[in-house]
């Protein structure tokens, strides 16, 4: 019994990795060939730390895929330009308060979390809708409170997160490579995210099998939320300053990177791992074709015709003869 | 009696219900804030604002009964535009320039239909990625906004024919169409491919082609939607449609269509949409502080989705049962 989910992990851990590394390593070949200055430590540094922090989106979207019934959160983006405008008003003088700042706006966002989940699950509202409309309802606070001015004056603690540790690592890149590490477990060995996998995969078992599935599932939108408000600070914290919708474009990139990552759009399988990997794909894919001054336009195709290929190999729905 | 009785039946078999008592009871608000809201001159120019997104719910709406979900329906609308406003600027004739825009959305929405469809890729994201290759061809085709239009094109627009106003004829395109499909027996197929294509299949439905179908179909809506645009303001703007597919998805939802496919149809759409026009109609005419505008419409939004949720749950419930019944297993994505 032992056996039999750790040797399925274990395949699964290659067929998703894999096509993520093997993009990262061919992507930054082609960089270093294209530009010499592309492999240097300062550049590996800031796309790693660019990369962070779609990691944390991308944790907040896989949360939500992963627990199924169509889940997507399309407010990630919004709530993250929220915590990124709002947050540096909260007084961050010292470290507790720093702390306490951080708890703030993981709240703020797991608030969000809370409408998206009571919405959907209550409500049966679908999810793509209830987000869509959230992200709306959450744009349209910020503005109302900052009156659309953006975040300037930040506490030195909160830019402290783009400090370099070692070469290549600044303290954000580290702490999004601790916590992928510790939700990716969280994930596969313990009780609550293997419920949570349970959930996604197959609701009515879940349930025949005595499991909340409501509460986990509106849990998953919640912590969703709490992630992507951690997460829109941390991006205020490298960036020096926050305008209105600065995050929104993380919605779609957050769900791009957790495809790649090999989340299954049906709910039930991802990875955290995965999913960060991904993230990192596009990070370096994206600073590729800004040294090839390639214009955004063309950007968006090649990256859109890329999407298309990778679902068409690893996400393609059942044939329906069976 | 009989009347009564008829009325009652035929009301609650309808799925537009809910979009259409928030549509009155908005148009009712609105006319207390606006007393000139009920005037022919306020409803025909509130129509051709509306006329795109209308357009576009009711292409979203078929290809959500399909079993599908096109959110790429936007981002076609912002390539259409732009690529309408280089025809007549290179020189085409207006009409020549207008049936090739719509050819390119109905082949765009084919090739979303061949994804998803025949590939079978899943169509949220299939379409997602494709919204994102057509954001960057309109972005490519025309960077900055600018441009314009046959001065015939606008006129005609705001005129009408045979005392119709002439948007009314842009709704009525696809609407036909639709109309016309739904009576042949491919309309019943559609649906039923849409509600359980595992089921539709073992009965001889061929479930792509019904689904390339509502993709083409709704690509063509597109292409109808982008000439009453880009006619009504006149220009190209590369990132116009950025916002319009979720809103047209919003709006089919309003409107009773179900996202689990193969339940509804389009004249509830065309009121979800109509609702949201409403909604902005409302907001900018309240004096409302320019920075709450937003938050308050999200609100309404928002409690208009709950109402019609809370509406269609039982009835939705119910029909899913009595479809469930058998042993249905698959479900469309």
């Amino acid at each position: 019994m032992a056996n039999k989910p750790r040797r399925t992990l274990n395949l699964d851990n290659i067929r998703i990795f894999l096509p993520s590394v093997l993009a990262v390593i061919a992507l930054l070949v082609l960089g270093r060939y294209l530009s010499g200055r592309f492999l240097t430590v300062k550049n590996l540094g800031s796309i790693l730390m660019t990369s962070s922090i779609l990691m944390f989106a991308t944790v907040a979207q896989n949360i939500v895929l992963i627990s199924g019934n169509n889940g997507i959160d399309l407010s990630v983006g919004a709530v993250m330009s929220m915590t990124a405008l709002l947050g540096p008003t909260i007084p961050m003088a010292t470290v507790g308060e720093f702390a306490l700042a951080i708890v703030a706006v993981m709240g703020m966002g797991a608030a969000c979390g809370l409408i998206n989940g009571a919405g959907i699950r209550q409500l049966g509202i679908p999810a793509l809708i209830m987000t869509l409309i959230m992200a709306g309802v959450v744009t349209g606070f910020t503005m109302y409170v900052t009156k659309g001015r953006p975040a300037i004056e930040l506490s030195p603690l909160l830019l402290g997160v783009s400090k370099t540790v070692f070469p290549m690592f600044r303290v954000l890149t580290l702490a999004a490579i601790a916590a992928v590490a510790a939700l990716e477990i969280i994930l596969r060995k313990t009780r609550i995210g293997r419920s949570l996998t349970l959930v996604g995969d197959n609701p009515r078992a879940a349930e025949l099998c005595g499991l909340r599935v409501s509460l986990i599932s509106v849990l998953a939108y919640v912590s969703s939320g709490a992630i992507a408000g951690f997460a829109g600070l941390m991006l205020v914290g490298y960036t020096g300053s926050a305008v209105m919708k600065m995050a929104d474009g993380y919605t779609l990139l957050s769900v791009a990177a957790a495809i790649i990552g090999g989340t299954s759009v049906s709910g039930g399988r991802g990875s955290f791992i995965g999913g960060a990997l991904g993230a990192i794909v596009f990070v370096v894919l994206n600073s590729i074709l800004q040294v090839l001054r390639i214009p955004e336009g063309a950007r968006y195709v090649i990256q859109g015709c890329l999407l298309v290929v990778i679902l068409l190999t690893n996400n393609r729905s059942q044939k329906l003869r069976q | 009696m009989a009347l009564a009785r008829f009325l009652a039946k035929n009301v609650k078999r309808t799925t537009a219900l809910p979009a259409v008592l928030l549509f009155f009871t908005l148009l009712t608000v609105n006319f207390f804030i606006m007393p000139g809201a009920l005037s022919r001159s306020f409803l025909v120019s509130f129509l051709n604002t509306n006329t795109a997104v209308i357009c576009l719910t009711m292409g979203a709406s078929v290809v959500i009964i399909a079993g599908g979900i096109d959110i790429s329906l936007g981002p076609m609308v912002s390539v259409a535009n732009v690529m309408l406003i280089k025809l007549l600027a290179a020189g085409t004739h207006y009409s020549a320039a207008i049936p090739l825009t719509v050819l390119a959305t109905t082949a765009m929405g084919l090739l979303n239909g061949v994804l998803v469809a025949v590939l079978r890729g899943s169509s949220l994201l299939t379409t997602f990625a494709a919204s994102t290759v057509y954001s960057g061809i309109a972005l490519l085709v025309m960077p900055v906004p600018g441009g314009s239009v046959a001065r015939e094109m606008t006129a005609f627009y705001n005129g009408s024919l045979l005392g119709i106003p002439a948007t009314v004829f842009f709704i009525l395109a696809p609407y036909v169409v639709w109309k016309a499909f739904k009576r042949t027996p491919h309309g019943i197929r559609l649906y039923a491919a849409g509600n359980n294509p595992a089921k539709a299949y073992s009965s001889a439905v061929n479930v792509p082609a019904e689904k390339l179908f509502a993709f083409g179909f709704a690509g063509f809506s597109a292409g109808i939607g982008t000439v009453a645009l880009t006619s009504s303001i006149g220009s190209g703007d590369p990132l116009i449609g950025a916002q319009m597919s979720m809103m047209a998805i919003s709006a089919a939802v309003i409107g009773g269509v179900s996202l689990s496919g193969g339940y509804g149809d389009i004249t509830g759409g065309i009121f979800g949409s109509l609702f949201l026009g409403l909604i902005t109609v409302i907001v900018l005419s309240s004096n409302i502080s320019s920075f709450l505008q937003q938050f308050v419409s999200g609100v309404i939004l928002l409690l208009g989705m709950i109402g019609a949720m809370l509406f269609t749950m039982r009835r939705g419930e119910k029909a899913r049962r009595s479809a469930d019944r058998g042993g249905g297993t698959a479900h469309g994505e």
